[in-house]
C-alpha cells in the first residue's frame, strides 16, 4: 500500500514537473514572440494585407513680386484599372465606352491595359468631373484617386524661369528644379488594404495622410514688366526674321532680375518651359563689349576719356587681316569711339590693355564666368585664358568677337557701370514661405565684386549716353520719352560650328543700356539671335528696349528725371540763350589728340535737359505751351518752378508767359486736349522730339568733333 | 431568566431598488453619451469632407481666377473694348 502510494506520488510529481516545464517553455516562447520578435511580426502582417504608394504633395505657389500667382497646384483625379480584370470582365463596346469618358482614343485604352502590369494609370490628373463621368460607367476594376497637380495660368508667362513641374510632382527646370525641395512639399503616403491576391482595395478607409504642402515662392519677376518684354520681343522677332530673341531686365542696385524673357521664332507663342536662352546660351556680344573695354582701359588708366585715337579712316590692317569700320573716322575720342562703335578704335584700346589686364577685367566684369543667378544650368560663356590670346585676338576681342557670354552675364556686366563699378549676383527668387506664412527664405542682394572705381562706372555712364543721344549714336532708336537713357548696340557675326569662322549675312543684333542715367533704375538687354545682314542691333534691338523700358518705367511709376547727354552742346549752353558755349567746351575736340575734353562731363550730369524751346532766363517763366503734362513737369523740376496744372493734355496756355519774371507764384498753366499747337498729339510728340533733335544735332554739327 | 430577543426587521428594498435604478441610470447614460460621441463622430467626418471639398473648390476657384485675370487673356481682350496701352505721354508720374 505504501509502495503504491509512493509510487503515485512520484507520478504525480513527475507529471507536474513536466507540465511546468511546458508552461515554463510555452511562456519563454510567447516572451519571445511578444517582446522580441513581436514588432517584427507585426510588420510582416501589417505589409501582408496593406500596401502603400507615394502620391505627389500639394506644390507651393510660385508668386511674382507683386503675389500675382504664376504657378499653382490643385486637386484632379487619376483613373487607374486592373488591367487584366478589366479586359476578362468588359465587352470591347465597354471599353470603347470608357475609352470616350476618358477622352482618349479606343486603340490608346487598349495599349494601357496590354501592359505587363497588373495595375496600370489610364489618366492622370484629369478634372473632378471627368473622371467622375469614367467612374460612373460602373466597372469594378476601374477606380480613381485624388492628385495634386501643376497649373499655369499665366501659360507661358516666364516659362523658362518658373520651369516645369513633371506628372508626379518633381521639378524638371527653371525655379521648379531649383528650389525643389522647398516647393515639392512631403509626398501624401496612401495608404491601403489588398485582396488576398495583392489587389489593391483603393477605396479602403486608410486613405491620404501625411499631405505637407511646399512652400510658397515669390520671384522678383515682374509679370507685367515680364509680359511687356515677351510681347515686344515677339513683336520684333516676327518683324525681323530672327530665330529667336531673349531680354533681360534688371534692377541695377540689387541684381533683382524684373523680367527675363525668351521667344522662339519658329513657335513664338509656345515657349520652351525646358531651356532658357537667357542664361544659357553663349553669344558673341560684338559691339556691346565697348562699353566693358572702355570701363577696363579707364580703369587701368591705359586711356583717358579726352584720349584721342586715330581710327585709320575705316580701315586697318594688322596681322594679316583687315579690321573694318561702318564708316571712316579719324581722330576719336572714348567718347567717340562708342558712339560711332569703331571697330578699329576699340582693337587699338584693347591692344593697348594688353592680354592680361584685358582679361583680368572681364573676369572683373564677370564675362566667362557664371553670373550665380539661382536657375538650373546657367552658361559660362567663353573666355580664354590669356595666354592663348595672339594680337590679332586680343583687336577682335576689343570689339566682342571671339568671347561669348550669355545674356544674364552682359547684363549683369551693364548693371556694375549703371550701379557704380559694383558686379550683383542676380536673383529671381525674392522669398519663400511655410504654409502657415512664416518666412524660410529671403534673398538680399548681395555685392559679389568691384568691377571698376566708382568714378569709371560713372564717365562710362556719360559716354554711353551719347550711344542714344548723339548725333552720330548708333543706339537713338532706344530713346525713352522724358528719360535718358545710356547705352550701347551690338552686331556680331554668328559662329559658323561646321567651319570655326563666321557666316558671312546671319548675326546677333543686341542692345544693351540703362536708364534713368543719372539715377538708374533699370538695366535692359535685348538680343535678337540669327538675324540677316542689315539688322543691326541699333536697328533692330534698340526699338524694343525702348519699348519695354517705357513700359517698365510707368510700371515701376518712375517720375521723369531726364539729364543732358554727356556731350550735348546744347545741354551745355547757359539758360537765357546764351549763343557762346563757355570757354571749356569750346575747346572740346578741337585739340588733338591730348586732353582736349578738359570738363569730360562730371560736372554736366545735372544740367538742364530742356530743349531749346524751354530755354529761360533765372527768374523768368520757360515755355511749357506745346509740352505734355508730363513734360510740363520735367521743364518745371528742370528750372526749379512751380507750376499748377488746370486740365488735361497738352499745355495751351501758360501765366506768366515764358520769358517774363516769374515772380513768387506758381506758373499757372491750362492743358487741353486739342492742343491749337498740336492738334494730333503723337504727331506732336513725335515733332516736338524730332525739333529737339534737330536743334541738337545743329549744335552739334558747329562742333569740332562733328567731323568724326 | 429568559432573554427575549427582538424579532430582526426585514431587509430594506428600498437601497437595492435605488441601486437598480441609478444602475440603470448610469447605462442610459453612458447609452446616450456613446450615442452622442457617435453622431458628432459622423458630424465631424460630415465637417471634414465638407472642409476637403471646400479646399478643392478654392484651390479650382483660385485657378480659374487666376487664368481669368492672366496677362495674354487681357491682352487678347482688351482691343474689344476699345482698351490700349497708353502713349508715352498720356500717363504722368509725379516727381
Amino acid at each position: 500500500m505504501n509502495l503504491s502510494f509512493k509510487k503515485r506520488r512520484m507520478r504525480i510529481g513527475a507529471l507536474t514537473f513536466a507540465l511546468a516545464g511546458l508552461f515554463v517553455l510555452a511562456a519563454t516562447r510567447l516572451a519571445v514572440l511578444v517582446l522580441i520578435d513581436g514588432p517584427r511580426l507585426s510588420s510582416l502582417a501589417h505589409e501582408e494585407h496593406t500596401a502603400a504608394m507615394w502620391l505627389a504633395a500639394v506644390r507651393g505657389p510660385i508668386v511674382d513680386r507683386n503675389g500675382k500667382p504664376l504657378a499653382l497646384s490643385a486637386e484632379t483625379r487619376s483613373i487607374f484599372a486592373r488591367a487584366r480584370k478589366l479586359i476578362q470582365s468588359s465587352t470591347a463596346t465597354d471599353r470603347v465606352r470608357l475609352a470616350q469618358a476618358l477622352a482618349m482614343t479606343p486603340a490608346e485604352l487598349e495599349a494601357k491595359l496590354r501592359k505587363p502590369a497588373p495595375f496600370v494609370w489610364l489618366a492622370r490628373h484629369l478634372p473632378l468631373e471627368r473622371a467622375r463621368a469614367a467612374e460612373d460607367l460602373g466597372f469594378e476594376s476601374v477606380g480613381g484617386v485624388n492628385e495634386y497637380a501643376r497649373f499655369y495660368p499665366e501659360s507661358n508667362l516666364a516659362a523658362a524661369v518658373v520651369g516645369l513641374a513633371g506628372t508626379d510632382g518633381q521639378g524638371l527646370s527653371g525655379v521648379e528644379l531649383q528650389y525643389d525641395r522647398l516647393v515639392r512639399g512631403a509626398p501624401v503616403e496612401l495608404q491601403f488594404y489588398h485582396d488576398a491576391f495583392g489587389h489593391p482595395i483603393l477605396d479602403s478607409p486608410l486613405g491620404l495622410k501625411n499631405a505637407q504642402p511646399g512652400a510658397r515662392l515669390e520671384l522678383t519677376i515682374d509679370s507685367s514688366i515680364q509680359s511687356a518684354a515677351e510681347n515686344y520681343l515677339t513683336d520684333q522677332v516676327q518683324k525681323s526674321g530672327a530665330r529667336r530673341g531673349a531680354a533681360v531686365v534688371l534692377d541695377p542696385f540689387t541684381g533683382e532680375v524684373l523680367a527675363l524673357a525668351n521667344i522662339d521664332g519658329a513657335a513664338s507663342k509656345d515657349h520652351d518651359r525646358l531651356h532658357d536662352t537667357a542664361t544659357q546660351d553663349a553669344f558673341e556680344p560684338g559691339s556691346t563689349m565697348k562699353g566693358i573695354l572702355g570701363a577696363i582701359a579707364l580703369q587701368d588708366r591705359v586711356i583717358t576719356p579726352k584720349r584721342q585715337i586715330y581710327c585709320e579712316n575705316g580701315e586697318w590692317h594688322l596681322a594679316g587681316r583687315t579690321i573694318h569700320d561702318d564708316s571712316r573716322h579719324g581722330w576719336l575720342d572714348l567718347g567717340g569711339i562708342i558712339e560711332v562703335s569703331s571697330n578699329i578704335g576699340a582693337a587699338k584700346i584693347a591692344l593697348a590693355l594688353g592680354a592680361d589686364r584685358f582679361y583680368n577685367g572681364l573676369v572683373a566684369f564677370g564675362i566667362g564666368r557664371r553670373s550665380g543667378i539661382d536657375l538650373p544650368g546657367e552658361g559660362a560663356g567663353l573666355l580664354r585664358p590669356p595666354s592663348k590670346w595672339r594680337q590679332i585676338e586680343i583687336a577682335d576681342q576689343g570689339f566682342g568677337q571671339g568671347v561669348a557670354v550669355t545674356p544674364i552675364q552682359l547684363a549683369t556686366a551693364y548693371a556694375a557701370i549703371a550701379n557704380g563699378g559694383v558686379v550683383m549676383r542676380p536673383y529671381v527668387v525674392k522669398a519663400a514661405y511655410d504654409p502657415a506664412g512664416n518666412e524660410i527664405l529671403r534673398h538680399t542682394p548681395q555685392a559679389l565684386r568691384r568691377a571698376v572705381a566708382p568714378e569709371v562706372a560713372h564717365q562710362m555712364n556719360l559716354l554711353l549716353r551719347n550711344v542714344v543721344n548723339g548725333p552720330d549714336g548708333t543706339g537713338r532708336l532706344a530713346q525713352v520719352a522724358d528719360f535718358t537713357v545710356a547705352g550701347k548696340t551690338g552686331t556680331a557675326q554668328m559662329v559658323n560650328p561646321a567651319t570655326g569662322g563666321y557666316y558671312q549675312s546671319r548675326l546677333v543684333a543686341s542692345f544693351v543700356g540703362f536708364l534713368p542715367a543719372d539715377d538708374p533704375r533699370l538695366v535692359i538687354l535685348v538680343v535678337l539671335y540669327d538675324v540677316s545682314h542689315g539688322h543691326f542691333g541699333g536697328l533692330y534691338a534698340a526699338p524694343v528696349f525702348s519699348e519695354i523700358a517705357s513700359a517698365a518705367l510707368q510700371r515701376l511709376e518712375v517720375a521723369p528725371a531726364q539729364s543732358s547727354p554727356a556731350y550735348d552742346i546744347a545741354s551745355l549752353l547757359p539758360f537765357g540763350g546764351g549763343a557762346a558755349p563757355p570757354a571749356g567746351v569750346v575747346a572740346l575736340g578741337e585739340a588733338p589728340p591730348d586732353d582736349a575734353l578738359s570738363n569730360d562731363g562730371g560736372g554736366q550730369t545735372n544740367a538742364d535737359p530742356a530743349p531749346a524751346h524751354n530755354v529761360a532766363t533765372a527768374g523768368t517763366a520757360p515755355e511749357f505751351r506745346g509740352a505734355s503734362l508730363r513734360g510740363a513737369f520735367a521743364i518745371a523740376r528742370a528750372h526749379r518752378v512751380a507750376i499748377e496744372t488746370t486740365g488735361g493734355g497738352y499745355v495751351v496756355a501758360q501765366k506768366p508767359p515764358s520769358g517774363t519774371p516769374i515772380g513768387g507764384g506758381a506758373i499757372q498753366l491750362t492743358l487741353s486736349e486739342n492742343s491749337p499747337a498740336s492738334p494730333a498729339r503723337p504727331a506732336t510728340h513725335r515733332r516736338s522730339a524730332h525739333a529737339a533733335r534737330s536743334i541738337r544735332t545743329a549744335h552739334a554739327r558747329s562742333h569740332p568733333r562733328s567731323g568724326r | 431568566m429568559t432573554r427575549r430577543t427582538r424579532p430582526a426587521a426585514p431587509p430594506s428594498k428600498i437601497i437595492p431598488a435605488l441601486l437598480a435604478i441609478a444602475i440603470v441610470a448610469a447605462g442610459f447614460a453612458i447609452l446616450m453619451v456613446r450615442l452622442e460621441v457617435t453622431q458628432e463622430g459622423y458630424r465631424l467626418s460630415t465637417l471634414r469632407v465638407e472642409i476637403r471639398n471646400l479646399e478643392t473648390e478654392n484651390q479650382r476657384l483660385q485657378l480659374e481666377t487666376a487664368g481669368l485675370e492672366s496677362h495674354q487673356r487681357l491682352r487678347a481682350l482688351a482691343p474689344k473694348y476699345g482698351l490700349a496701352a497708353p502713349a508715352p505721354g498720356h500717363v504722368v508720374m509725379l516727381p
